[in-house]
Parts: structure tokens; C-alpha cells; sequence
């Protein structure tokens, strides 16, 4: 196959016969198992860490609540915590997004579809081991409806990957400014005590409420914690925000994968 | 006598595309800039700076040539081939390839150290479009040239930086590439596997069709390639046959 390289892309020409698109499943199927084993590590529970992460988050900010005598229910904590868990594991994972584009394969370039079909399936997979614990928990557990378990389950898809898009918007500034991974860190911590991950909405009032009103994430736990049977207020939320910040976060993710082969490209000369 | 312009022209044609089909490697008028990220108390937050690597290099490798790319540390070989391999992009020209590129470039084709060598040959093998069926002769034939016994089946992790080597080396001198870019590799294993390693990567030269190796052994340019090119800076000083782009580059650093 012919490969043209230029200032602008490294493009093949022609049309991708069956042995080609055989290897591009392989190479996916290859970097998705790398990125899993490098977080397994030697760790003798390997992946179930992925999953247990929500669930002992959870467990330690229950106990927290029962010291503080606090009256917020297992149900509501276990589905913020894990919707903002994912949130911030995505976001960073698309803010590293850009620290290897070779995909692991170093004596010959992969295919950008590779590397993007990798992350999309990584993505699917990762936002399935941090939330299936938890949902298993409150479906077995706590009587919650299997309608509402899967939409659990589908809200965690959606918030993984608008995350990831964030993050990937972030990265090539982070690349730049390394010291931006700290600012996030600080900012995620602060808009986690300012989000309903620890509490239902309802529980909030006046500047908090309106606070919680402007923060995106607000939306989709009340949106999981009403599908679930919860405490929620999300039919009292104004769906115009909502519209707005889904519409510029759905952009935000078109960017982030549409930029990976540009971004990729014009990295490689960045020392 | 009439001529037939238009069939005249589809011969022309014909030639045109015949003779650019025999060129593996075409690169024009192409310079590469690395930008480097600085800080200075007037820009807190950084600003790149640019590294001419490459300027305007206009080279043509016709199919089954083996060339040597000779030059000092720094002249610009390995980014040349990590160019024409497609990791690095160019600040301006073209580089056309025919064919698969692969960069032998130390010797870690991209192994994880959590499995043990044969899982990474068998996992890397697939990856690097080996098929099922040629699998197991695939294996077979790392094994035995990397020859290090039951350690094949231990925990990559734990081996050492010559076993490691061994095992990438005879992967990727495993491969069937169309092209092959060679940056300096024989620095792995103890005196009796480099002259293995130099047999087998005799037979790898034969077995891909173009050969670019960036080397500073004198030795091994002479015997195996036609043609050589110089690097200084960044540009061409000369392109020509072997044996005087040799005696260029030695009179070139006997100079300095």
C-alpha cells in the first residue's frame, strides 16, 4: 500500500482490503489488552480493583455520614459516587490520551482508526467495570428495578465518555502546561463537595442549589437517581441547561476523536 | 506517416507509472523542525522553539536497493528514518513509501512485561499481522534463535536486558517488510549472539526488498549495501555509490 506523508497527515492511499482491516482488529484487540494488563499490574485481583473502586469509595463516605449522623440513604451515595468516580477517571484518562500514539506497536505505524477504536472500546469497557459493581449492589441489594439498573448502566456509558471528551479537549494543553493536571485535580475536588455526588439535590438549598443547578454532572446523577426509583429533582431542573451543556459536551467529544489524528500527527515533533 | 498522439500518450503513461512503481521510497524537497517547549520569564506559560532537523532533503530509492546512511551523531539519520517509518512529521515536502515499513530500532517491538515471552510473540505476532496458520513456525523460529531455554516461559519482567534483546531482535527479524529502515541494532547479547544476530539479519536484508541502515560500521555498509548517503547537518552532503560515500564520511571525520 502506498503511504503519503506530508506537513498536513500520513495517509494510505487506496481502499483497505480484508487482510488490512484483520490487522487493524488485531492491533485494536492488542492495545486494548495492554492498557488493561498495565492497570492490573501484578496485582493478584487485577481488574476486580476497577470495580470495587466505587464500592469502597462508597462504603468510606457511608461510614463518614453515619459519624456525622447525616440522613443521606446507601442508595443515593453509592449511584453519586460512582457516577463521579467514572467522571473523573475518564476525564484524566482523556487528558493522558495523547502520551502514546504508537499504541504500543514501536517498529511500525499503526492506523489512526486503531488508536481510536482502542479508546472507544477501552472506554465501553472500563465505564462497564466501574459501574457494574455498584449496580449489581443496589439491584440485588436494595430492590432497585432492572429498567432502572440498566439505565444506570446507560448513564454511565454517556458520562464516561462526554468526560473522556473534556479531558481530550484538555490534553494538548496539558501537554503544554504540565502543571494543568494539578489545577484539574483541585477542580475536581472542589466540584465534587459542590456536586450531588454525596447528597440528592433536594437536600440543598438556595446559593447551593443554584450552584448545583450550573454544574453539568448535577443533571445526570439526579437523571440515574429518578430513573432508579431515588430521591430525585430532576423534573424540577430547567431542561434548557441541561439541552445546553449536553449539546457543548456532545461537541466536546466529536472534537476529541475527530482531533486524535491531527493531534497525533502534529505531536510527534513536540519535545 | 501519422503518429497516434493518444495512444502515444497512454504509452508514456504506462512508462511514467511503471517507473514510479519501481521507486520505493520518494522524498521531496522535505525538512523536518522539532519544536521544543521553552519557558522564559517574558512567556510563563512556554512557547516552542524550532530545531531545524532536516532541511530540503531530495532523495529517490528505487525497490530492492540497500542503502547506508552514514553521519556523525546528530546529522539527522534516525530522524530521517523515523520519517520515512511515518512517526515523525515532516515541518514541510513529501514522502511517498510503497509497501510495508518496518523500523528496527532497538530491539522492543513493544512487549509487556506482565506475560511471558511466548505470550508476547504469540500476542505481538498477531498484531504485527502474522497469521494464525504461520503461527507456531513463527514461535518456533524466535525461540530457537533466541535460545534461551525454559526462560522463554517465564515472566518477562524478570528478564534480563540481553534476553529481552535477544527475543525483540529475533521478532522483528521475523517480520516480512517491503522496506526496512535499520537504526543501528547490533548492540544487544554476548559476543556469540551478535555474530548470530549479524547472520540473521543477513538473511532478513535479503528477504525485504529495500533496505535503508543507518549505521557508523563502516564494515557492514561496504559488504552489504549499493548505494550510500551521507548526512551533515541535517542535509545531504552526498548520495552515491558505497564505497565513496564511505571514503567521503571517513575523510569527512578524519577532518574534524
Amino acid at each position: 500500500m502506498e503511504r503519503v506523508i506530508t506537513s498536513k497527515s500520513c495517509k494510505e492511499v487506496g481502499v483497505l482490503g480484508p487482510e488490512e482491516i484483520k490487522l487493524d482488529r488485531n492491533r485494536m484487540k492488542f492495545i486494548l489488552k495492554k492498557r488493561f494488563r498495565h492497570l492490573s499490574g501484578r496485582k493478584r485481583l487485577g481488574l476486580v480493583w476497577i470495580v470495587l473502586d466505587p464500592i469502597v469509595i462508597s462504603l468510606v463516605y457511608l461510614f463518614v455520614f453515619t459519624v456525622l449522623r447525616a440522613s443521606t440513604s446507601v442508595q443515593t451515595v453509592f449511584i453519586g459516587i460512582t457516577l463521579f468516580r467514572l467522571t473523573q477517571n475518564s476525564l484524566k484518562t482523556g487528558m493522558n490520551s495523547i502520551q502514546d500514539f504508537t499504541g504500543g506497536l514501536k517498529a511500525e505505524r499503526v492506523r489512526t482508526r486503531v488508536l481510536t477504536g482502542s479508546m472507544i472500546r477501552y472506554r465501553i469497557i472500563d465505564n462497564l467495570l466501574q459501574s457494574l459493581g455498584v449496580a449489581l449492589i443496589l439491584y440485588i441489594g436494595y430492590e432497585v428495578s432492572l429498567f432502572g439498573t440498566v439505565s444506570f448502566l446507560i448513564i454511565a456509558q454517556i458520562i464516561g465518555f462526554l468526560s473522556e471528551g473534556v479531558g481530550m479537549n484538555l490534553a494538548p494543553l496539558s501537554k503544554k502546561i504540565p502543571d494543568l493536571i494539578n489545577v484539574v485535580n483541585y477542580i475536581l475536588m472542589i466540584l465534587f463537595f459542590a456536586a450531588p455526588a454525596l447528597y440528592p439535590l433536594s437536600s440543598t438549598q438556595g446559593i447551593h442549589y443554584k450552584l448545583n443547578e450550573l454544574h453539568p454532572f448535577t443533571y445526570f446523577v439526579e437523571s440515574a437517581r429518578y430513573l432508579m426509583g431515588e430521591q430525585s429533582e430532576i423534573l424540577n431542573l430547567d431542561n434548557r441547561i441541561f439541552g445546553f451543556f449536553l449539546v457543548v459536551l456532545v461537541l466536546l467529544i466529536i472534537r476529541g476523536y475527530s482531533l486524535i489524528d491531527k493531534l497525533r500527527w502534529r505531536m510527534t515533533t513536540w519535545s | 506517416m501519422v503518429l497516434d498522439k493518444s495512444s502515444l500518450s497512454v504509452e508514456e503513461s504506462d512508462i511514467d507509472s511503471a517507473v514510479k512503481k519501481s521507486i520505493a521510497i520518494e522524498i521531496s524537497n522535505f525538512s523536518v523542525n522539532y519544536h521544543i517547549f521553552r519557558r522564559s520569564r517574558k512567556k510563563p506559560l512556554g512557547e516552542f522553539e524550532n530545531f531545524h532537523a532536516l532541511k530540503n532533503l531530495e532523495i529517490n530509492i528505487n525497490d530492492g536497493e540497500i542503502v547506508a546512511l552514514l553521519g556523525r551523531n546528530g546529522a539527522g539519520k534516525s530522524t530521517m528514518l523515523r520519517c520515512i517509518a511515518g512517526l515523525l512529521r515532516p515541518a514541510e515536502g513529501k514522502i511517498i513509501t510503497r509497501g510495508r515499513v518496518i523500523l528496527l530500532a532497538g530491539a522492543d517491538p513493544g512487549f509487556i512485561p506482565q506475560l511471558t515471552g511466548r505470550q508476547n510473540v504469540t500476542e505481538l505476532a498477531l498484531a504485527y499481522g502474522i497469521s494464525k496458520n504461520e503461527l507456531d513456525t513463527f514461535i518456533e523460529s524466535i525461540e530457537n534463535f533466541a535460545d534461551i531455554g525454559e526462560a522463554f516461559d517465564r515472566n518477562f519482567s524478570g528478564y534480563s536486558s540481553g534476553m529481552r534483546g535477544k527475543i525483540g531482535f529475533g521478532f522483528i527479524t521475523a517480520l516480512k517488510p517491503d522496506i526496512l529502515l535499520m537504526d543501528e541494532t547490533l548492540g544487544v547479547g554476548d559476543r556469540e549472539f551478535r555474530k548470530k544476530a549479524a547472520k540473521r539479519l543477513e538473511e532478513f536484508i535479503e528477504r525485504s526488498g529495500t533496505v535503508i541502515i543507518s549505521t557508523h560500521s563502516l564494515g557492514l555498509a561496504k559488504d552489504i549495501c549499493s548505494r550510500g548517503i551521507v548526512l551533515d547537518q541535517g542535509e545531504i552532503v552526498i548520495d552515491t555509490n558505497a564505497e565513496d560515500a564511505i571514503s567521503h564520511y571517513i575523510g569527512m571525520t578524519e577532518g574534524s
